[in-house]
């Protein structure tokens, strides 16, 4: 596909080179944390599995050079304009966001671009590391290293960027002194097709992201990752549960309802008593979570759980004891208890978390296309695609097919 | 029935085959095993069928695709992620039941199962102990297995690794009776080859002894092989294949008086990511790090190369390897190996440094789509056998004879001679073959520059000819000379064509040459339209048409294939001047002939002397006509058939009804598509079974290809350079796969021949992409995938023991990006819908023939398309138009635009009827209500999560624009399925609308009619409840089935679940669910229902990567 055409194709491909981001997937960040105001309260992150950065540079702009970003950096001002003739959504909107609208509207589209990014006040004592196999270009204000997250001696190395006084040989030797508050990873495998041993080598990425938020993430700490929704990830579901309060799978709209991916949003810390992260016994490998998981289970009272999503975006837990409610929306929520199902079907003890799309109704849908006006000159990507392993390969096939030239 | 009773059952998966092996029973028989998902499937090949038989299957694991299968001891391993299992053979293939039945009542096999830590990547037993294995896992660990026959309980032994690197494929190899070797392929390219040795006690012991870098990507496929080199040397070694596209070799042969232990120590920071070496070509190597230099790096296939396998020498210090790609193909490669002599006389040769040198020999391409996942060898003595198998749930057997020592130029059924070969001892001068044809797979007959005419006798496929020189009365061989056409008309007779403008006709019985007729001009090319031997007519006669250079017109022969002589003779008369005959058929007293510009001609008597032309129509391409033939009859059928089949050079056949009316003749064009070879389509036939298969032959690139159309096998493939050539091919009606095919290249003659086809389908499959939609009309179910083609399937359900059955019947490539939709209209036409705004309308018949084939061919093409064209139709809904004047269709767009047409067969026409716009989010759904005023009213669905209920209002001129009536919140995002049923019979019920989201839930939807006045109706959104836990993953599938009273809701998802719910009939009631089930398909993007609603059972069809049907009772 040319650059034009997926300029039309993808609505944050294009938005993501005007705003200046390294990849789309900024965006996916940007609309995780407007839905869970992720960065509030966080001045120590860990970003793993970054390159080519576009998480890193979200943090680096809103962390450290204190910008932020709202709704209207990923607003589809045509949309909003369209849901208002015809009348649609008259929920979605209040009088201050009508306003809003038709000032922004007023606007053209580079102008709101460059306004968006408000300064702030520059952030105190943060501190964000990132961590990718492949090296990513200087961000103000962040500690890259290039090192594999799946690899027991990436622990070490993490723990002395955190903290120069590191010191290896201490007691709490893979515990951090001083910990984080959020620990991000969007890192996925190059995909087989092979359905289930890519869902296997993404949860080990995932798992290796949790082994070492486990050692760096502070009581209370927040803990977001990518996950494939496909066969059996509800025992992830599951196990995630073990260490925090609140565990919700999240949509962004940024990312595609046509792609696998999904984030899984864990939020409140709370290691099990006596749990310990260790690198002879990693996650992942073994029946340990979910013995952990089906420990937990007998421990609970069974309480079965909804997720509403309430005006403000934001949510909340309750508990539904009937087995269907109504809401102000008109719809019926219907409880199914799948009794059918159990537990105990061989690969371990299952939990479906809440579903939560995010990023709001006037944001750019990024299944839909797009018209650009006439004039839109197409912009280069502000960082050229990270190499395939074979490109060599296709260069040398194209080498050999061409006659050689003198 | 009520709710509670029903169950889904599956009764066929056409899922991806994962995990394959061979066994040869003691019997004799050859067993196939295959994993397809959580089954394990048993089947006997190479049996004299032409399908392998179905011999039993047993759900190994549960929610768990089987990832690998070993036999040995009698015994089957087999293991998926990190679950394994093992059964005893005999109670798999019960060879003692000689029946073809399979016995249904025999008990279930005993099945030892255990769960390891980790993911699985290999399994070997020990050759010396029936119940000892080791298990090879994804983070380089052995677990030694322990299997008791007593208790049928398996004991796993504690992990041993040396280093845990993560990897992305495994093998082990057995090298005595306590030592594994262990090769793992890391994420990351490395290759590590380490030694465990299992102790008494329980103990271990580990050895690391290579680490070999190299590879820029993930290594996906291991194996490992020990030579005898000539110089009686052994050499072991690990072949590697990798996201790069290279295949290397390492030498891992242990030698005293080096070390090699390069073992990364743990928590050391060690170099992650890709080197950068070089991919080494040949002898040229590196001298830097000559132990991280390949024996041998090659690269090969379209795209990833998924598996690598040692297979049997094929001459001195040389063997193949066989390679298994993401390009569904499997490569032959010949390694020849030897000492690098540059390490000097004095040290001992078998300390020398080993290289090599890899070249490709051949790829078969008889998988469809992407991904060979499962691969299988078994070397005995005189072949060794491949089984591979993919993502299109097919299983190839390839039969590969041991390649013989002794180069020769008949390697591989394949002779090429020049003259000088031929004549040899004959004469000495510089002639070249000129022409040539078979006869019949026996003989073939040769002329040559010099007026020579050679008979050949073809005995063995790869021995040489015995040739005959035909004695040519001298005043003949300048005729010979001139020869430009050599035709067979029997097996024991040819005519020769001269540019002189003679036939002479050459009896294989008197070995003598006769002069047939004279005509004007230069004889270009003979065709044989029929030949009368078979019938047992007296004198045996046949029919042949001479086309002549810059002639339009033909001269037409009827001669007794024994003497030469002409039984009648005629001339076409009154055809264009610019007509250049390029191919013809006869169907009854008609002349079908084809022009080398696309041009058909139908022709009759006029007198007895002349043909001429009562219909010339001009063809859908502008290329060359190939070949014509008749369609076989109907069986018991009085008449010919009317119906011929029309081959071009633009990669495209056509079926053409000939309508006889009283007054005139009209060519009617039934179906067209293309192969998957092509551009060009040299010719075809029928099959002589009871149910004839279409055969066709051509030219992919470089590739001379046989192909069956209606089992969509490629039947043989031969690397001839191209299609610009002279070439004759014979072939068996009855036998599939025997064949000769002779073809020029550089001025010789080269033949290549096969008796039996080399190859088999152990068993048929499906797309090999991910299945989008799937569309039912009742009788035929219709997919449309990934891989932008669609496919028409027969379902023939289980019954008397046979398996449930799918039979492609058409399979059309004219999409060029991704189905989005298909719907069925009626039993005859079908439309689909892509990206790129492709729209295309089918006509659907069926053949008075005996050949099966569905007739399709695409009647209109959608054309009123955006400046750039590159929206995608999300989905359409058709209806009959209410005054039966065309079809309404309805398209939503990727753009969120909604566009109605009214569609009109007749010249294939969409005229724009109404259009509208919704909020710029995708829409995903759009369905027709009801038509009021000759408009529909809309329901859509969106990536919003919302639907929406549409009219239309007046607009400019005639037109309607669409006006939104109600919108209502149901999903947190994308609706990806919809499906919808009217609540009763009555024409002012309403519908239940049951929706699928990307946010996990179902949702039921009650619409209502306000008004039932034609005038003003409208719907109204009655009642929405939503699940919001209804799956673990997005539900890309949903279907409403009703059973009597009750309506039933089938969803499929991402998740591999399938479940049935029971749906409210009221607005009462609650969703419920029913039951839930483990499915294979993968990706799930569709289901449908087969069987109406009045029948007991309905078969529900689910589609994604893979196929499942399920029966509903």
């Amino acid at each position: 596909m040319g650059k034009s055409s997926k300029d039309k194709r993808d609505a944050y491909y294009r938005l993501a080179k005007e705003q200046g981001w390294r990849a789309r997937s900024a965006f996916k960040l940007l609309q995780l944390d407007e839905e869970f105001d992720l960065f509030s309260n966080v001045s120590r992150v860990v970003d793993l599995c970054a390159a080519p950065g576009s998480w890193s540079q979200v943090l680096s702009r809103v962390l450290i050079k204190g910008e932020k970003f709202g709704r209207s950096a990923w607003q589809d001002r045509d949309a909003k304009v369209r849901q208002q003739m015809l009348g649609v959504f008259p929920e979605a909107f209040t009088t201050e966001q009508k306003e809003s609208i038709e000032t922004s509207t007023s606007l053209s589209g580079d102008d709101a671009a460059q306004n968006n990014g408000v300064e702030a006040a520059a952030s105190r004592d943060v501190k964000i590391v990132s961590i990718d196999l492949q090296p990513i270009s200087p961000l103000a204000g962040i500690t890259t290293l290039r090192a594999d997250i799946t690899h027991p001696a990436t622990v070490p190395l993490l723990l002395s960027a955190l903290d120069p006084s590191y010191d290896p040989a201490a007691v709490a030797g893979t515990q951090a002194q001083h910990p984080v508050d959020l620990v991000l990873s969007d890192g996925a495998p190059d995909v087989t097709g092979l359905h289930d041993l890519d869902i296997y080598v993404q949860s080990q990425l995932l798992f290796a992201a949790l082994n070492l938020a486990l050692c760096v993430l502070k009581p209370g700490g927040k803990f977001v990752a990518k996950i494939f929704r496909g066969r059996n990830v509800d025992i992830l579901y599951a196990q995630l549960k073990i260490f925090f309060e609140k565990v919700i799978v999240a949509k962004p709209r940024s990312s595609r309802a046509s792609s696998v991916e999904a984030f899984i949003v864990c939020l409140n810390f709370r290691p099990p008593a006596g749990f310990q992260a260790s690198l002879e016994e990693p996650l992942g490998v073994g029946q340990r979570l979910d013995t952990l998981v089906r420990e937990r289970e007998m421990q609970l009272p069974i309480v079965a759980e909804a997720t509403m999503q309430s005006e403000r975006g934001t949510w909340d837990c309750s508990t539904v004891s009937t087995p269907a409610t109504s809401h102000e929306s008109g719809i019926t929520e219907v409880e199914v208890y799948d009794e059918v199902e159990g537990n105990n079907m061989g690969n371990g003890a299952r939990w479906i978390a809440p579903f939560i799309a995010c990023g709001d109704l006037s944001a750019f849908d990024s299944d839909a296309s797009y018209q650009l006006p006439e004039d839109y000159v197409s912009l280069d990507p502000v960082q050229p695609p990270i190499a395939p392993p074979y490109k060599r390969a296709l260069e040398i096939r194209a080498g050999l097919s061409k006659p050689a030239k003198v | 029935m009520t709710a509670s009773q029903i169950r889904l059952k599956r009764e066929l998966s056409q899922d991806p085959v994962t995990a394959l092996a061979l066994h040869r029973a003691p019997s004799g028989k050859l067993f196939v095993f295959a994993g397809q998902d959580s089954d394990l499937f048993v089947y006997e090949a190479k049996n004299g069928r032409y399908k392998g038989r179905f011999v039993s299957r047993v759900g190994v694991f549960v929610d768990q695709p089987i990832h690998g299968i070993s036999v040995r001891h009698g015994q089957v391993l087999a293991w998926g992620f990190c679950h394994v299992a093992i059964i005893s053979v005999e109670s798999l293939i019960r060879e003692d039941d000689g029946s073809d039945s399979v016995n249904h009542s025999q008990a279930a096999p005993a099945i030892a199962r255990a769960i390891a830590p980790d993911w699985i990547y290999h399994g070997a037993f020990s050759e010396a102990d029936p119940s000892v294995a080791v298990l090879a896992t994804a983070h380089n660990e052995a677990i030694p297995l322990k299997y008791s026959h007593h208790t049928g309980e398996i004991v796993l032994g504690a992990v041993i690794a040396p280093s845990r690197p993560m990897l992305y494929s495994a093998h082990l190899s057995w090298i005595s009776n306590d030592t594994v070797l262990v090769a793992g392929g890391t994420v990351f390219g490395h290759v590590v080859v380490w030694k465990c040795h299992l102790l008494e006690g329980g103990k271990w012991a580990t050895e690391t002894l290579f680490n070999f870098e190299g590879h820029e990507g993930s290594i996906f496929g291991m194996d490992i092989c020990t030579i005898t080199l000539s110089d009686e040397s052994t050499v072991q070694m690990v072949a590697s294949c990798s996201d790069d596209r290279t295949i290397r070799i390492w030498d891992i042969t242990e030698r005293e008086n080096k070390a090699y232990s390069q073992a990364p120590q743990l928590n050391q920071v060690i170099n992650t990511g890709f080197g950068g070496n070089d991919i080494e070509c040949g002898d040229s190597v590196s001298d830097s790090n000559k132990e991280s230099t390949p024996i041998a790096a090659v690269m090969g296939h379209a795209s990833r190369i998924w598996g690598v396998k040692f297979g049997p020498g094929c001459g001195e210090n040389a063997l193949s390897v066989y390679s298994f790609g993401e390009d569904a193909t499997t490569q032959r490669w010949r390694l020849d190996i030897s000492r690098d002599d540059s390490a000097g006389e004095s040290s001992p040769s078998s300390s020398r440094l080993v290289t090599g040198k890899m070249s490709h020999s051949k790829t078969f391409s008889l998988h469809n789509g992407k991904h060979l996942w499962s691969r299988a060898m078994l070397a005995e003595d005189k072949a060794v056998l491949i089984a591979t198998g993919g993502t299109d749930s097919q299983i190839c057997l390839i039969e590969e004879p041991i390649l013989s020592d002794k180069p020769s130029n008949g390697v591989g059924g394949s002779l090429v001679l020049d003259a000088s070969d031929i004549l040899k001892g004959l004469t000495c001068s510089k002639e070249i073959i000129s022409r040539y044809d078979f006869l019949s797979h026996d003989h073939i007959l040769v002329t040559t520059s010099h007026g020579k005419l050679l008979l050949g006798y073809l005995k063995e496929s790869d021995a040489e000819p015995k040739w005959e020189q035909i004695n040519v009365p001298e005043e003949l061989q300048g005729e010979v000379k001139l020869c430009y056409v050599v035709k067979a008309i029997d097996p024991t007779a040819a005519l020769l064509g001269t540019t002189s403008g003679n036939v002479y006709h050459f009896s294989l019985s008197s070995k003598s040459l006769t002069h047939v007729a004279s005509m004007q001009g230069k004889i270009t090319d003979m065709t044989c339209l029929s030949n009368r031997n078979r019938d047992g007519s007296s004198p045996p006669l046949a029919e042949v048409l001479v086309f002549l250079h810059g002639r339009a017109d033909s001269h037409y022969f009827s001669i007794d294939i024994s003497t030469g002589g002409i039984r009648s003779q005629a001339q076409t008369k009154g055809l264009d001047p610019r007509f250049v005959p390029t191919a013809a058929g006869k169907i009854d007293d008609l002349l079908v002939i084809g022009s080398r510009h696309g041009w058909l001609s139908i022709l009759d008597h006029k007198d007895d002397e002349t043909y001429s032309p009562i219909l010339d129509i001009a063809t859908r391409s502008r290329d060359t006509i190939t070949a014509i033939l008749p369609l076989p009859p109907k069986s018991g059928s009085q008449h010919t058939s009317r119906y011929i089949l029309v081959t071009s050079r633009d990669g495209k056949y056509r079926i053409y009804e000939i309508d006889r009316q009283p007054e005139r003749v009209l060519l009617h064009l039934r179906h067209e598509t293309s192969p998957p070879f092509g551009p060009m389509i040299a010719g075809a036939w029928f099959t002589q079974d009871t149910v004839p298969e279409l055969v066709l032959y051509g030219f992919r690139s470089k590739d001379f290809v046989i192909w069956n159309e209606t089992r969509r096998e490629e039947l043989a493939t031969i690397e001839c350079g191209g299609a610009h050539r002279t070439f004759q091919l014979t072939y068996s009606k009855s036998i599939s796969g025997r064949y000769r095919f002779a073809f020029t290249k550089t001025s010789k003659l080269s033949i290549s021949s096969s008796d039996q086809l080399r190859h088999e389908w152990v068993k048929s499959g499906i797309h090999g992409r991910e299945i989008r939609t799937l569309s039912s009309n009742g009788r035929y179910i219709a997919t449309g995938a990934e891989d932008t083609s669609i496919r028409i399937w027969e379902y023939q359900p289980a019954g008397d023991g046979a398996q449930a059955d799918l039979r492609c019947v058409a399979a059309m490539k004219t999409h060029v990006t991704g189905l989005q939709k298909l719907a069925w209209l009626g039993d005859d036409y079908l439309f689909s819908s892509a990206g790129n705004e492709e729209f295309f309308v089918w006509r659907v018949q069926n053949l008075e023939s005996d050949y099966k084939g569905l007739s399709v061919v695409c009647e209109g093409v959608f054309a009123d398309k955006s400046a750039d064209a590159d929206l995608r139709i999300m989905d359409f809904d058709v209806c009959k138009s209410s005054n039966a004047h065309g079809i309404i269709v309805t398209m939503g767009f990727s753009n969120s635009v909604l566009r109605t047409y009214r569609y009109t067969s007749d010249g294939g026409r969409f005229e724009l009827l109404a259009k509208g716009t919704y909020t710029g989010a995708c829409l995903t759904q759009t369905r027709h209500l009801s038509i009021r005023n000759q408009l529909p009213l809309l329901l859509t669905a969106s990536t919003d999560g919302h639907l929406a209920l549409w009219r239309t209002e007046p607009d400019e001129g005639t037109q309607h624009k669409y006006v939104l009536e109600q919108i209502v919140p149901l999903h947190q995002n994308s609706i990806k399925s919809l499906d919808m049923m009217k609540s009763g019979e009555g024409e002012g019920d309403g519908y239940h609308v049951f929706t699928g989201g990307d946010d996990n839930s179902v949702g039921v939807t009650l619409l209502g009619q306000i008004s039932r006045d034609t005038d003003t109706a409208s719907w109204t959104f009655l009642k929405r409840s939503i699940v919001r836990k209804a799956h673990a993953a997005a539900i890309a599938g949903v279907l409403l089935v009703r059973r009597g009273p009750e309506l039933l809701g089938v969803s499929v998802s991402n998740d591999q679940r399938v479940k049935l719910w029971s749906i409210p009939s009221s607005e009462d009631g609650n969703i419920k669910l029913l039951r839930g089930e483990c499915i294979g398909v993968a990706d799930a993007g569709d289901i449908a229902a087969i069987g109406g609603p009045e029948s007991d059972t309905a078969t529900v069809v689910f589609a994604g990567i893979g196929l499942e049907a399920w029966r509903l009772e």
